[in-house]
């Protein structure tokens, strides 16, 4: 299995490398750049910008910029950020840890509420209840994320209490540690809300679909003809097989929940990866683009990997090694 | 074939009331994007700076308590007590609402130059149905247009989606070997940064103040070649298991040209799948452009698509005072949903098992 | 109705002293789906049946004839679907065949063992596991050791081969054969006086199926009560006791495994054997077939339903099935042309 690990990593760490060379060369080759920018800058002479462009490098051939890039990255300097003037790798490590933060709560709202529903939806399915969940199901998963951000947050307003934007308050600072924990609760409160809403409705409708073909499987009539309880039967062993299927899409939705949520992120100012991109692809800010899309990268590979050694554990008849790489 | 899953389809609409509004919905959506200059009162761009954030109009049929034609009050910008911007009627100005009036000229069909507007309230006064934006733009002439942007973009995209995903994945299978290897590394590249921030790292590389049309098609570039890479993939799989059927074997046997094979059974075998993957990706690109125009990178004013006509949405002020700003949002949700509906049933219909996940 | 001399069989009036226990009457059981509905139809119509202690009883139709559903109702595992009516009498209690009751029958009192060994175990869990579930649910046996003990003797009992490492094993690592075994070891844990085998050996090949029917008459041997469905006549006739025969629904035969085969009464049970036979020896130059297909329940002909077929059939066929009659000693045969009620 660590074997398999490691040429997993080794594969995505090669398409990463080739990922941010692509991005690497798509803003070198787009007209302007950040220097270009300061030059309109009044404030700072040419022979300001000029130093700078020495300084980093600016001036030298495309390929050359990257090869020296590449060589800094092999001992873990993935670059400048100029319009921040600070290290990338710290400033993207900072942003992906609120990314990640924020992520693992949607990630658990949303498995602790779609996989109940959906099962729930596939024991009474047609009834009532069922129906009108998946038709919420589908609505949840049709409005759109931003949308749905911004109507939360009028919603908010007019309810008042609750802070909209930002991860913590002005005062955060001041607060005891119990309040600090608290007020950036709160301040998750409504993003999570919002990014759950349409991967619950998603994982919903999967877990439900899933359920209901288990359910007519054989083995899950012999659990009853064995005589055991029915909530072992659908708990225990119509569940274990549902839940096969969902953690491949559990990989899938890491990645997917990421893209989502960057916006978001954006439009709740939440101090993550998507706010980190915006500004830096408005400004240009090359390193720090290119920094983002490896960072992000990372994430969508880490959460794949994790899906795939889940699904070993969860099903015996997987075996590593068994599978191509990605 | 397909006349049959046709008939199939159009039944399964008479007996599924969601289906059947989705598609109802579509096709509206789509005549206002084809008709948007007829069906809008003023044009585009048409603005009048002191109704700013007019607020929607009401449609009066009675005027002193007796039946009258239809009519719209003129309305007054004051301020309020707290110094709040109001709109009061002035009392006694109405304006009588009328079919086929003329207005401003718009293209008709990219045809012809053309004056006539469905509805609309003369020169003097101003009909505002869905309420009017910070300059005083109609908002529903200005979603009429945006809907010419939201609801094509997904087709356009879809389709050279398509052609991408289906020659590359095509050639993938078909041909193996190395060029298998190159197309198949590249979809991963793709596919291995997260939707959107590729689309935001590709935007960087162009400017951002290319005027519309040029980002029109920009972004739909962009949006399909993130598009293709998933497709290419499943493509290359379903090429890979038809390759070893009879039919192909035979009719390589009998020395049919690989075009042909590609053209002639390849491609009709995988086709149900298309359908399905283009009504399912669609919403995709509707999300990509909007989120895009939405963050200032799309679509720039004084053009309009949903996305960028909710930009003046992103203010918690805005919203409470003037909330029907935030309409363009739910035609996008409408659009994305009917997608969706339509999407399901036909996968249902034409159940080619795979799921198809959306780029956005 | 019957003949006064015949009556060795059940009912008897006489040898009460060596009757074996019976362990399942079935009476007047019948499956309806969608009651009340337009496409209402009868799948299972009025059988009756019993099985004693250390019997092996087997029901013989092809498919679709209502055998399966006959045996998924005596533990109320029917579809949602479909009604059942009539009476199940298992040991000294006596049930509705429409009641949840019968659920609670499963596993203690009736063990069931399906047809696909590849899908009937659950394929996440190791034997191991699955045996420690059933023991404590249906035994209380809490502690692994001992419910690993009980595991590895029941395997050892259904003549799985190294059971002690067996156990520790998933289902996908053991061949077809060893999980049936594995599944009739499952349906044994909650020590249960009735077996019910639902066409166990047709997902086997050839050799294997032989050796699994062996082993349920050594089960039916030890006292075990075993209902067979199967729909082929000549393997179950071999090791059962009794054989019930039935076609689209109805029961046409019902008598002594050998009596049916050596001289079939009913005209469909004659087409089975024939047909069997024919194959075993291999020398017919054209194989009896029973000409025609089996009509599906929901458009079966009146009267009997065999009568489309039937090379003996007469003209109340059409339109009235025959009552039960006994026209050889032990075997209670539905046909007009076998006497019927005269």
């Amino acid at each position: 299995m660590l074997g398999f690990v490691i040429r997993r990593l080794l594969v995505a760490a090669l398409l990463l490398l080739a990922a941010s060379f692509l991005t690497f060369m798509m803003i070198q080759l787009a007209p302007g750049d950040y220097l270009a920018q300061l030059r309109m800058n009044p404030q700072i002479g040419d022979d300001v910008v000029e130093q700078m462009a020495e300084r980093y490098g600016l001036n030298d051939p495309v390929l050359v910029q990257y090869g020296r890039w590449l060589g800094n990255l092999a001992r873990g300097d993935m670059g400048f950020s100029f319009v921040h003037e600070r290290p990338v790798a710290g400033l993207v490590w900072e942003h992906l840890r609120n990314t990640i933060f924020l992520m693992t709560m949607v990630i658990l709202v949303t498995w602790l509420m779609a996989l109940p529903m959906g099962i729930y939806c596939a024991i009474k399915q047609n009834r009532l209840t069922d129906r009108v969940l998946s038709a919420l199901a589908f609505v949840g998963l049709s409005i759109p994320n931003f949308f749905l951000c911004l109507v939360v947050m009028w919603l908010a307003a007019e309810i008042g209490g609750i802070p909209v934007g930002g991860m913590t308050s002005a005062h955060y600072e001041y607060l005891s540690w119990g309040g600090k924990v608290v007020d950036v609760a709160l301040h998750m409160a409504i993003p999570v809300l919002v990014i759950a809403t349409g991967a619950m409705a998603g994982l919903q409708r999967v877990t439900r679909g899933n359920m209901l073909e288990v359910l007519r499987q054989q083995y899950v009539t012999t659990a009853r003809a064995r005589g055991l309880p029915e909530h072992r039967v659908i708990y225990v062993h119509a569940l274990r097989n549902a839940i096969n299927p969902l953690i491949t899409i559990f990989g899938y939705q890491f990645a997917l929940l990421v893209s989502g949520a960057a916006l978001v992120e954006i439009i709740y100012s939440w101090p993550g990866m998507g706010q980190l991109i915006l500004e830096a692809v408005l400004t240009q800010d090359l390193y720090l683009v290119v920094g983002v899309v490896l960072g992000s990268g990372l994430m969508l590979i880490l959460g794949n990997l994790l899906a795939d050694i889940l699904l070993g554990v969860n099903d015996p008849r997987i075996k590593f090694g068994e599978r191509g790489a990605s | 074939m397909l006349r049959r899953r046709l008939r199939q389809f159009w039944d399964m609409c008479w007996t599924n009331g969601f289906l059947l509004s989705a598609v109802v919905c579509l096709t509206l959506l789509y005549l206002v994007a084809l008709f948007a200059g007829f069906v809008s009162p003023y044009h585009y761009d048409n603005e009048d700076r002191t109704r700013s954030y007019h607020p929607p109009t009401r449609i009066h049929v009675f005027d002193d308590g007796r039946l009258t034609r239809p009519h719209v009050r003129e309305y007054e910008l004051t301020f309020d007590e707290d110094y709040r911007r109001v709109f009061v009627p002035v009392e006694g100005v109405r304006h009588d609402l009328r079919l086929f009036v003329r207005g401003d000229t718009y293209s008709f069909l990219g045809l012809l130059e053309w004056d006539l507007h469905l509805f609309g309230v003369g020169e003097e006064g101003r009909i505002y149905l869905l309420g009017a934006d910070s300059r005083g733009r109609d908002l529903l002439s200005r979603i009429a247009y945006g809907a010419q942007v939201s609801m094509t973009i997904g087709l356009v995209g879809v389709a050279i989606a398509l052609l991408f995903g289906l020659l590359l994945g095509g050639i993938s299978g078909y041909y193996g070997g190395w060029i298998d290897t190159v197309i198949q590394r590249s979809t991963e590249i793709i596919m291995i940064i997260p939707g959107f921030f590729l689309l935001l790292a590709l935007r960087a590389a162009f400017p951002p103040d290319w005027d519309s049309i040029r980002v029109y098609f920009f972004i739909i570039v962009i949006l399909s070649f993130i598009g293709w890479a998933s497709l290419a993939r499943v493509i290359r799989g379903m090429v890979l298991s038809l390759r070893e059927k009879e039919f192909v074997a035979a009719a390589r046997v009998l020395g049919a040209p690989d075009r042909f094979i590609i053209t002639r059974h390849l491609i009709p075998n995988t086709a149900s799948y298309f359908v399905v993957y283009a009504s399912i990706s669609i919403p995709g690109y509707i999300l990509g452009e909007s989120a895009l125009s939405l963050l200032g990178l799309g679509i720039q004013d004084p053009h309009a698509s949903w996305g960028n006509l909710l930009q003046e949405a992103m203010s918690i002020t805005q919203i409470q005072l003037h909330p029907w700003i935030l309409l363009p949002g739910f035609f996008i949700f409408v659009a994305v949903m009917s997608f969706n509906i339509v999407g399901d049933a036909l996968r249902d219909l034409l159940d080619p098992q795979q799921e198809v996940t959306t780029t956005i | 109705m019957s003949l006064p001399n015949a009556q060795p069989e059940n009912n008897a009036s006489g040898a009460a002293a060596e009757e074996p226990r019976r362990i399942l009457e079935v009476r007047n059981l019948s499956v309806e789906f969608y009651p009340g509905s337009t496409r209402a139809f009868h799948a299972v119509v009025d059988a009756n049946f019993e099985i004693e202690a250390g019997k092996m009883v087997s029901v013989v139709g092809e498919s679709g004839c209502g055998k399966t559903l006959s045996a998924l109702a005596l533990v109320g595992l029917t579809p949602p679907a479909a009604r059942c009516r009539g009476t199940i009498v298992h040991g000294s209690r006596s049930f509705e065949a429409s009641s949840s009751a019968l659920a609670r029958l499963r596993g203690r009192d009736v063990g069931m063992v399906f047809q696909e060994p590849m899908t009937a175990l659950n394929p996440l869990f190791s034997l191991d596991r699955q045996f420690r579930e059933v023991l404590r649910y249906l035994r209380g046996v809490e502690d692994r050791k001992e419910a690993r003990d009980i595991s590895t003797e029941l395997l050892d009992r259904v003549g799985l081969d190294r059971p002690e490492r067996r156990v520790n094993q998933f289902p996908h690592q053991l061949s077809g054969g060893q999980r049936q075994r594995a599944m009739i070891a499952l349906a044994l844990a909650g020590e249960p006086s009735l077996l019910i085998a639902d066409e166990p050996t047709t997902a086997l090949d050839a050799t294997l199926e032989r050796r699994v029917m062996e082993l349920f008459r050594k089960l039916a041997d030890e006292g075990l009560g075993v209902l067979m469905i199967s729909h082929d006549l000549p393997l179950v006739a071999d090791v059962s006791d009794r054989v019930v025969v039935m076609y689209s629904g109805y029961t046409v035969e019902n008598g002594p495994a050998h009596q049916l085969v050596d001289a079939p009464q009913h005209p469909y049970t004659r087409g089975l054997v024939a047909s069997a036979s024919a194959i075993v020896l291999g020398d017919t130059p054209r194989l009896p077939v029973i000409p025609g297909e089996v009509p599906s329940p929901d458009r079966r002909p009146g009267g009997c339903p065999f009568h489309p077929r039937c090379p003996e059939k007469l003209d109340r066929c059409e339109s009235e099935f025959p009552p039960e009659s006994e026209p050889v000693a032990g075997v209670r045969t539905a046909c007009w042309a076998r006497g019927g009620d005269q």
